[in-house]
């Protein structure tokens, strides 16, 4: 390495510092944190315990668990299969009026997302918009309980987190080169099965990240739980937000939090190897 | 490829645009209700009362100055930390070059409550004050990876021979720098900046935990408020919210698109200088 080399690469010094300081340190310091003894009221001890991970077993805190996974799951298959269409409908919209459509597509994303579930607030209420315009068509005599549903946690997760899905998605959609879909169908293939072969078979780095865009930070989303869920839907985000500023059991929280980082990386990781590629996108 | 859409492809995306245009829109049009009621969707007449009670809130604009000075200090700490770095990725290969690319992925890759959690336990034990600092710190944090990535990409594209003449021909660096790369960072920096500005000012999840007690940003006291006991202004808010960020991306993709456009004719004109010279047949096909 040059002096010259040398000089340049400590451009990335200061990054490296903050990354470092800033962020291992203090999720090593949650890892430390899972393996301490909870005092009664508030704080802990240093002393090593693994009670935090054994709680983790018990029956109410597993169904959290299996709720979210659940909500997780359901979410990223519904926000995929609602989102494929769109995405590869936008890639076929007029050049002219792509870009505005993209714009539109990330708009709303833009918009802090605790004010567009408020929107949903607004509209699911009882005497909301949705039941109202039902009540006037008759499809109901009573209006439906739509608020505080398991249902309208599962939509607003779905909402918030769509562009994530759609955006990967139409970049892996639009690489695609269109004479392959010509040759596919020159040698015999039916469109739908053009479409299958050739569209969804080469956009899948384009799903696995979408995939895991939507299915990481899904269990997290504590406020579209709070605000939409009432409070009977509890989802990990919940159970770790409310053990830092509620219950005050960090230990517990600290342990939840590094069962789902665990997760979280060994998710990614799958990811890159199904998608077969090294770079998942992440804009 | 130009492809005109089907009848069901055109309604579907419509209904997807409605998706996700309607509690937008929502919003926006019940900001004017006059019923004060907030869980009724009769709408009992127009009115702007709500927005006249907005003024006078000091609640409400003391989270809006927290939040654009927070948005502010982040971006420019994520841009002066982030800009070196990305330099350096596009142009030299060091150790720990591939640690350094995970560890940029890591804070968008994380949920955001596992770095909320952590930031303020970490802030607590070493003593970084709650309030303007700690969310200027949690809010850079992951800002900088986001300006890694489009300086370093926006670089992945640029001709490095171009800053060996210009110090061939006696450029010092300093002017190098401010005449040859700056120029070609300009739209990512301008992205970045804009990209960092939203995603601070819009922030929930790491706010609502590094935030302290006594402070809050707009979209925290906008949660809370929903939470425990949404008022009628609560909307008043939200719409300009929304009403003003919608205009700063379109705003936004207008300057991009021109700063895009500009650094394209640029490329076109050295093309051309280079075409002259005649004898710089690699630069040209580089251009």
């Amino acid at each position: 390495m040059s002096a010259g080399q040398r000089g340049r690469a400590l451009g990335i010094a200061p990054a490296f510092a903050w990354y470092v300081l800033l962020l291992l340190v203090p999720l090593a310091y949650i890892v430390l944190v899972s393996f301490c003894t909870p005092q009664s009221g508030w704080g802990f001890s240093l002393s090593f315990t693994l009670q935090n991970y054994q709680r983790l077993f018990e029956p109410a805190y597993l169904q959290v668990f299996g709720q979210s996974f659940v909500v997780a799951t359901l979410a990223t298959a519904l926000t995929l299969l609602i989102g494929y269409p769109f995405a590869y409908f936008l890639t076929r919209i007029d050049h002219r009026w792509r870009l505005l459509a993209l714009v539109a597509v990330e708009l709303p994303f833009f918009v802090s997302s605790v004010i567009r579930i408020y929107g949903w607030d607004i509209l699911l209420q009882s005497r909301g918009v949705i039941n109202a315009a039902l009540l006037a068509i008759g499809a109901t005599r009573e209006p439906l309980q739509l608020l505080y549903t398991d249902g309208a946690v599962l939509m607003g997760t779905i909402y918030t987190l769509l562009p994530l899905m759609v955006l990967p998605l139409y970049n892996s959609i639009e690489k695609i080169d269109g004479s392959l879909l010509e040759a596919s169908r020159d040698l015999g293939a039916s469109a739908w099965q053009a479409f299958l072969d050739v569209t969804v078979r080469n956009s899948t780095p384009g799903i696995a990240s979408g995939c895991l865009m939507v299915f990481v930070p899904s269990v997290g989303l504590f406020y579209v739980s709070d605000m939409l869920g009432g409070s009977q839907t509890v989802l990990l985000g919940n159970l770790v937000k409310s053990q830092f500023v509620e219950s005050h059991d960090w230990p517990f929280g600290a342990a939840l939090a590094v069962v789902m980082t665990v997760a979280t990386i060994g998710l990614v990781a799958l990811g890159k190897r199904l998608s077969k590629s090294d770079q998942i996108e992440v804009i | 490829m130009k492809t005109r859409l089907g009848t069901g492809a055109r309604i579907y995306t419509a209904l997807l645009f409605l998706f996700l245009y309607l509690p937008i829109i929502v919003i926006v049009a019940y900001s004017f209700n006059a019923n004060p009621v907030s869980s009724s969707a009769d709408f009992t007449g127009f009115t702007l009362d709500w927005y006249r009670q907005l003024g006078g809130n000091h609640e409400i604009s003391k989270s809006l100055a927290t939040s654009l000075t927070v948005g502010i200090q982040a971006v420019a700490v994520s841009l002066v930390i982030g800009i070196p770095a990305a330099l350096t990725l596009s142009r030299s290969h060091f150790p720990g070059r591939r640690v350094f690319d995970q560890l940029n992925l890591l804070p968008l890759l994380l949920p955001e409550v596992v770095l909320g959690i952590a930031f303020m336990s970490f802030y607590a034990l070493v003593g970084i004050p709650f309030g303007n600092v700690s969310l200027v710190v949690s809010h850079a944090t992951f800002c900088i990876p986001y300006v890694v990535i489009l300086v370093s990409t926006r670089l992945a594209g640029f001709d490095h021979s171009l800053v060996e003449a210009s110090q061939d021909l006696g450029a010092s660096p300093l002017r190098t720098f401010f005449s040859i790369v700056l120029p070609e960072l300009v739209p990512a920096v301008v992205s970045a900046a804009a990209l960092g500005f939203v995603l601070s000012f819009d922030d929930v999840v790491i706010s609502f935990f590094t935030a302290g007690a006594t402070s809050s940003t707009l979209p925290v006291l906008i949660y809370s408020q929903v939470k425990l006991h949404p008022q009628p202004t609560t909307k008043a808010l939200c719409s300009l919210l929304i009403v003003s960020l919608s205009v700063a991306v379109v705003a936004f993709y207008l300057i991009r698109l021109r700063l895009e456009r500009r650094a394209r004719q640029r490329e076109r004109e050295r093309a051309t200088t280079q075409a002259d010279g005649g004898d710089a047949p690699q630069l040209q096909a580089a251009a």
